[in-house]
């Protein structure tokens, strides 16, 4: 028997199997996200799969076009979260699942370094070219055997590389920004029960004095500024005839008509309240027509920022007949 | 054996043997050409991220909006503590924006608004990030999709980068209906191999 004939069709036939087969890939490991269960300069050999579950490790296409191997973390509905086993934190992109070569079937650790120096032209000599020449050369059977070293060679040469990449990930949790508050309240002084009105008065007797107090309250978050302002609803003419004096711990801080009061009050802190007592009177010789004033006080915040509140009492004074 | 059956199969040896090694040649220079990523990489890859020296400090404002304060700024330093170059990626994620109940003046602003609904403080609140004092990234905080840096700096081992978040009212402003809300959110920085 002619054995350089037949090995010679051996190795023909089968560097042709080995460069055309698409139903394997063999990897090199370039990097150590994988550790420990792929290591730098493994060898791995990867299958086409119609269905991948999760904890498959798969060799795939990213985004950048580079070829990774990592493990599925998840499997989404077109593609799959990954994960090399050393980093902390998936991937950060999905693999669409077209974008998948394989699953990981056999790992040969370091051989992958064997398969890198085939690549190099030292190797391609002495892994393929010098034992084709001994094979081709022999007359031996045995020797011959020698044939599968220029097999491997062209294997070798068909391995492709593969990242495992390793990622970090710090997440700074928990930043906040919250908005503040700015909201006053008008209360009544025995309770502290909102107040919406500040006199209803009927049967009011001209030249009468009716006194009121009313508590102001800043019940926002911000330190506020605020103001009081008076003003008529409709245009009866009564309420002009009318007097105001308005009391600040026994000071009078206002004297004059009802309505078109604008009086800043001094800065109140977040929670702090103040006793307003408010002196209504009436002009011994005004008309006795109109008989009633509708007005409204509200009280404003002055705040600097983007946030303001006002709170308004709305009161009616009819004079007796 | 005669000298035609000699021939012919020292013929076919020699046809074989060309063709294998025009293969493994074929294929040797093909893998030359077509591969020149044939580098192992071994080390480590990892970041720290300070603030005013603290770790992973977060960004904490409780009185947005009060007297005029809209605006603000936070600087991150982001360091490649590992061994190996990393691409840089950061991005919000979990972004949350809460009414945290209804006082008067957000009812009267906003007539419908629910203790639990979700807040208007993020839409007001408009964000930008500079790396090393280039805007790189801009968004409001009631979306941040568009809040993303994607590999468009290397870290090298030991380098540090510096991150500001400047912080403003967005251009459509807001008023009495987001008191009270808050947004929260988290930043997640990232090295890729």
């Amino acid at each position: 028997m002619n054995w350089r004939l037949v090995w010679s069709l051996i190795i023909l036939t089968t560097a042709i199997w080995i460069l055309k087969n698409e139903s394997w890939y063999f990897f090199v490991v370039q990097s150590g996200s994988m550790k420990p269960v792929l290591k730098i300069g493994d060898l791995i050999v990867v299958k086409p799969e119609t269905e991948y579950t999760s904890g498959d490790i798969i060799t795939f296409k990213n985004n950048e076009g580079r070829t990774v191997t990592h493990r599925i973390s998840k499997v989404l509905d077109d593609s799959f979260l990954t994960k090399g086993d050393a980093n902390k934190t998936d991937d950060s992109v999905r693999i669409s699942k077209t974008k998948v070569i394989g699953k990981v079937l056999q790992i040969m650790p370091k051989v992958g370094l064997v398969a890198n120096f085939a690549k190099t032209d030292a190797g391609f000599i002495f892994l393929f070219l010098l034992p084709l020449i001994i094979v081709l050369a022999t007359k031996n059977q045995i020797m011959a055997v020698a044939a599968l070293i220029p097999l491997t060679g062209i294997l070798f040469l068909r391995a492709q590389y593969t990242s495992a990449d390793l990622n970090a990930e710090v997440a700074v949790k928990s930043n906040n920004m919250k908005a503040t508050t700015v909201e006053i309240s008008l209360q009544d002084t025995v309770n502290n029960s909102p107040k919406s009105f500040l006199f209803n008065l009927s049967g009011f007797q001209k030249g009468s004095l009716s006194a009121t107090t009313i508590r102001i309250r800043n019940t926002g978050k911000e330190k506020t500024k605020c103001k009081l302002l008076t003003r008529q609803i409709g245009d009866n003419k009564k309420c002009e005839q009318l007097s105001l004096k308005i009391l600040d711990e026994d000071k009078i801080i206002y004297s004059g008509k009802l309505v078109g009061l604008d009086l800043k009050l001094g800065e109140m802190e977040s929670g702090e309240k103040d006793d307003l007592v408010f002196l209504i009177s009436d002009n011994e010789n005004a008309d006795n027509q109109p008989t009633v004033c509708n007005y409204v006080l509200e009280v404003g915040t002055e705040a600097n920022g983007v946030f303001s509140d006002t709170r308004k009492a709305s009161s009616q004074i009819e004079m007796a007949e | 054996m005669n000298i035609k059956h000699q021939l012919v199969t020292t013929i076919i040896t020699v046809v074989a043997a060309t063709s294998v090694t025009a293969i493994g040649a074929y294929a040797f220079f093909n893998v030359r050409k077509s591969i020149n990523t044939n580098r192992f990489t071994a080390g480590t890859l990892d970041l720290d991220v300070t603030a005013n020296g603290n770790v992973n400090e977060p960004i904490n404002i409780g009185d947005f909006g009060s007297s005029g304060k809209v605006s603000g700024s936070k600087v991150w330093k982001i360091r490649n503590s590992g061994s190996l170059p990393g691409k840089l990626i950061f991005n919000l994620q979990n972004i949350n924006n809460q009414e945290n109940g209804c006082n008067a003046p957000e009812i009267e602003a906003e007539p419908g608004c629910e203790k639990d609904s979700v807040g208007e403080l993020g839409k007001a609140v408009a964000i930008e990030a500079l790396v090393n004092g280039e805007k790189v990234a801009e968004t409001t905080l009631d979306n941040g999709k568009d809040f993303v840096y994607d590999k468009s700096l290397t870290l090298q081992p030991k380098d540090e980068v510096e991150l500001t978040v400047n912080w403003k009212e967005s251009s459509q402003g807001f008023g009495n209906e987001a008191q009270s809300d808050s947004v929260g959110f988290d930043m997640v920085f990232r090295l890729e191999q």
